[in-house]
């Protein structure tokens, strides 16, 4: 698969902007991941990802600390290719959001083919499960990216079901009870079949999500 | 269709975690490492994260990719901002990889979960 890196530091200020080349009219799904520094109050913050100046991605998570480093819930996102320059632009969703002294970002695009991916993003409360069509049978690439919190400090996982059977897991510590965090992205293998499938995510035990929980699902073929 | 080599999936710290792999192909990859970050206590406000570093039997680097978070979050341990990084090897020969702190002042316990993935 190609892979082109359109941009990864650290982020000193907002709006962001940097110019590309595209490099191939096939399709593509731009990844973006970033922390923000909310500067005032909890709440959500958040990215508008624009290329050309029209929003293609909404990377997010709910902080509850003020003044500290917040990574958001990475996100892929469907878009339009081609061989021409473009610009690719970075704001805040919202005035709560700031690039503090330690916030980074990074965006990169994967060329795909002709081969739509599967992608399923979505707010609150798990369990959750959706019902999708592989387009293949053999190795798929999965993503997924979680947030939740824990009502006391504890080792929590958020865990990927296919068909009701686990094939991807990812964890985290948080350190504050109570307050939401974001679990690490994966970029695993997943073995599909050319039929439909119900994929699913479930929390481990002890570990709380809501509405201001974000999750995305993907799988690439 | 693309292809996918695990190094790590969801391995426990402590830092470093070493091994090797033999490579599948000769065209360019690309690798990600994903994970959480922090630095020890008592050190200065600054970035925590790790490279995954790629070498060759000799030991000469041959690619690597970071992740970076701010290193003195309230709360302690974050999810980094993974950077994906690429490289050319070659197909059948035998490489090795190590997840190492990035910086001086990061720490990691068992309690870290690391994942390394080769795309190619």
């Amino acid at each position: 698969m190609d892979i082109q890196e359109i941009f990864s530091q650290q982020l000193t200020s907002l709006p962001f902007s940097t110019k590309f080349t595209m490099r191939s009219s096939a399709g593509a799904v731009l990844y973006v991941a970033a922390s923000l520094t909310p500067q005032s109050k909890a709440g959500p913050v958040g990215l508008i990802v624009k290329i050309d100046g029209k929003q293609v991605a909404n990377p997010k998570a709910f902080s509850n600390e003020i003044g500290s480093a917040r990574p958001l819930v990475a996100d892929l996102q469907p878009i339009a290719s081609d061989f021409e320059e473009h610009t690719l632009t970075l704001e805040s969703a919202n005035s709560e959001g700031i690039a503090g002294p330690w916030d980074f970002g990074a965006a990169t695009i994967f060329y795909l083919g002709m081969v739509d991916p599967f992608i399923w993003r979505f707010s609150g409360a798990l369990p959750q499960s959706k019902t999708f069509q592989s387009r293949i049978t053999g190795d798929g690439v999965l993503f997924v990216a979680a947030s939740a919190f824990t009502p006391k400090t504890q080792m929590a996982a958020i865990e990927v079901l296919l068909d009701g059977q686990p094939v991807a897991k990812t964890h985290m510590k948080p350190g504050i009870a109570n307050s939401h965090f974001t679990f690490p992205p994966l970029f695993l293998p997943i073995k599909l079949t050319a039929k439909a499938h119900t994929i699913g995510l479930a929390a481990s035990a002890g570990v709380a999500t809501d509405q201001n929980d974000t999750f995305e699902v993907a799988i690439i073929y | 269709m693309a292809m996918l080599q695990v190094l790590l999936n969801q391995v426990k710290g402590p830092l470093p975690l070493k091994g090797t792999f033999q490579c599948r192909s000769s065209d360019i990859i690309d690798a990600i490492v994903t994970g959480v970050s922090y630095r020890k206590t008592g050190t200065p406000n600054g970035p925590a994260g790790v490279n995954l570093v790629i070498t060759d039997s000799t030991g000469n680097t041959i690619g690597e990719a970071t992740g970076r978070v701010e290193g003195s979050a309230i709360g302690g341990w974050r999810s980094m901002i993974s950077q994906w990084g690429q490289m050319k090897l070659n197909a059948g020969e035998t490489y090795n990889f190590e997840v190492r702190a990035a910086f001086p002042e990061v720490d990691s316990s068992s309690d870290n979960f690391f994942t390394a993935t080769l795309v190619y």
